[in-house]
């Protein structure tokens, strides 16, 4: 599904003289589908970095990141044409972030819906879907057509992660996707993670809690010290 | 799949040049004016594709050339070099517009583009209803029968949140963010295949900003018209925008898809200008 392959990243900070600083490097990983693999290591450690990079926001310095896609083939993310990766994006490969990007004066249930509009679903239905999520994620009825600009962080949090998985991309990339949340609110999504993982998605996560981690991780490859793998678990 | 519009090396000098700037004007390094001659690069050796449905930003400071590049593809400047291209799939054989008759120039830009200018008076007749200025659009794209081209002005308005029974009215009575609202009425009229917003929310209230990106916003998902949106707030851009480029001294510096532009900026202008944002 997923081949990473010797990924690297520095930024050359031309704004404070060409300062150089090492994201991560030499990071080599698979991810077979329906597999959970799970990224830790210290705080700067490169993780989100490594997501940014397989996820396109971030240009790779070295490596390869082979995706098997269902609409574009076997395609190197890491130096494809930007259509194709907003193609992959749109169709098959979600991210979730610590934080909202909220698309200002939109609804929650309408931010939600937005990825199943996109493919083609049919607006009634795709509400009611996305409503329907949001009930299972403990988000009140009466917020479901409210701005999610005022929402609490762990509000915003699990908005985020509805609008991820509600249209169960073949793979989901998190980087602390529980990170606001209360216990009840991380094992809802810990089981809507697991459901979609049984349905095939593949998934790379980061966690500060390691407990999430184990939950749900097939394997944990390890930043810190450079790219050791451990698992499985 | 294929873009929809395709621009080649479009360059635009401003003076006559010089065995120093030609053929293709100052060096980038040197900014965008001769130090001799005083020729004046607007734009140089730009290329961009645009794809069906798909929303371009273009950034960059004052002066960089944003403005001057899409009046080159609205054909309102001739062009010193370059190549456009406009694949609507309409006319066999495929033709640089630049080199086409000043007849197929108009009539590609009458039937296939609309644009929005920062300022309504470059985009609107001020003292012709605002019915009207929507009809000399439609008129000019080949529409004859006057009590259509009045339901299709009230129909635009109506959609652009104008009230209808002011549709008789000049814009020069209306408020700034209504005047946006007319001129995107105007150059939503003939069904534009590509349409060019030129800072249009530029100098507008917070509030009126909103609603007007808004339409913007909800006119893009439900006509899915390819737009090339030219801004310098970075938040306009980030919201509307799949891909963007950067310009400065009439040069694209970078471009890419538009998280990657704004998070990992490749170019010491663009680390500038997005470490800029408030």
């Amino acid at each position: 599904m997923l081949d990473v392959r010797n990924l690297s990243k520095t930024f050359t900070l031309h704004i404070l003289g060409g300062k150089v600083i090492e994201g991560f490097s030499g990071v080599s990983f698979r991810v077979t589908p329906g597999e959970f693999l799970g990224l830790a290591g210290r705080s700067g450690s490169g993780k989100s970095s490594v997501l940014k990079c397989i996820y396109g926001t971030y240009l790779p310095t070295t490596g390869e990141t082979w995706f098997d896609s269902a609409r574009c083939g076997r395609v190197n993310l890491a130096s494809c044409a930007e259509q194709t990766i907003l193609q992959v994006r749109n169709s098959e490969m979600g991210y979730v972030s610590q934080f909202l990007r909220v698309i200002p004066r939109v609804a929650a249930v309408d931010v939600v819906a937005e990825p199943l509009l996109r493919l083609g679903e049919d607006p009634a239905e795709a509400r009611r879907r996305a409503s329907a999520l949001l009930e299972r994620l403990k988000i009140p009825a009466k917020l479901h057509d409210t701005y999610p600009a005022t929402f609490s962080g762990g509000e915003q949090q699990r908005i985020n992660i509805a609008r991820a998985v509600i249209w169960e991309p073949r793979l989901l990339l998190l980087d602390e996707p529980t990170a606001s949340l209360d216990r009840e609110s991380q094992d809802i999504v810990l089981g809507l993670l697991r459901e979609l993982k049984r349905k095939g998605t593949s998934m790379i996560g980061i966690f500060h809690d390691r407990a999430s981690m184990e939950a749900i991780a097939d394997r944990v490859l390890e930043m810190s010290n450079g790219n050791r793998e451990h698992g499985p678990h | 799949m294929k873009p929809l519009l395709e621009v080649r090396g479009l360059t635009k000098l401003f003076g006559e040049g010089c065995d120093h700037c030609l053929p293709g004007g100052v060096a980038a390094d040197e900014g965008n004016r001769c130090s001799r001659c005083g020729t004046v690069v607007g734009c140089g050796g730009v290329s961009l594709e645009v794809y069906p449905g798909e929303v371009l930003g273009v950034v960059g400071e004052s002066g960089s050339g944003k403005s001057t590049l899409v009046r080159l593809i609205h054909f309102e400047y001739d062009a010193t070099a370059g190549e456009v291209y406009l694949n609507n799939g309409q006319d066999a054989p495929r033709q640089n517009l630049l080199e086409a008759s000043s007849f197929r120039r108009r009539q590609v830009r009458s039937r296939a583009m609309g644009i929005v200018y920062q300022n309504p008076t470059l985009g609107l007749r001020m003292q012709v209803s605002s019915g009207g200025n929507i009809a000399e659009k439609l008129l000019a794209a080949g529409w004859r029968n006057v009590s259509e081209i009045r339901r299709r002005a009230a129909d635009l308005l109506r959609r652009t949140e104008i009230p209808v029974e002011r549709m008789d009215e000049p814009p020069v009575n209306f408020s700034g963010g209504m005047q946006q609202r007319v001129q995107i009425a105007k150059a939503l009229s003939n069904n534009p295949q590509v349409l060019l917003l030129d800072e249009v929310t530029t100098g507008l209230d917070l509030s009126v900003q909103a609603r007007v990106l808004d339409l913007i916003r909800s006119l893009q998902r439900e006509l899915g018209i390819a737009m090339i949106v030219v801004s310098h707030d970075l938040g306009v851009i980030r919201l509307l925008c799949q891909r963007t480029l950067v310009m400065r001294h009439g040069r694209v510096v970078e471009s890419g898809l538009t998280d990657q532009v704004f998070e990992d900026p490749q170019h010491g202008y663009t680390q500038l200008l997005v470490s800029s944002q408030l």
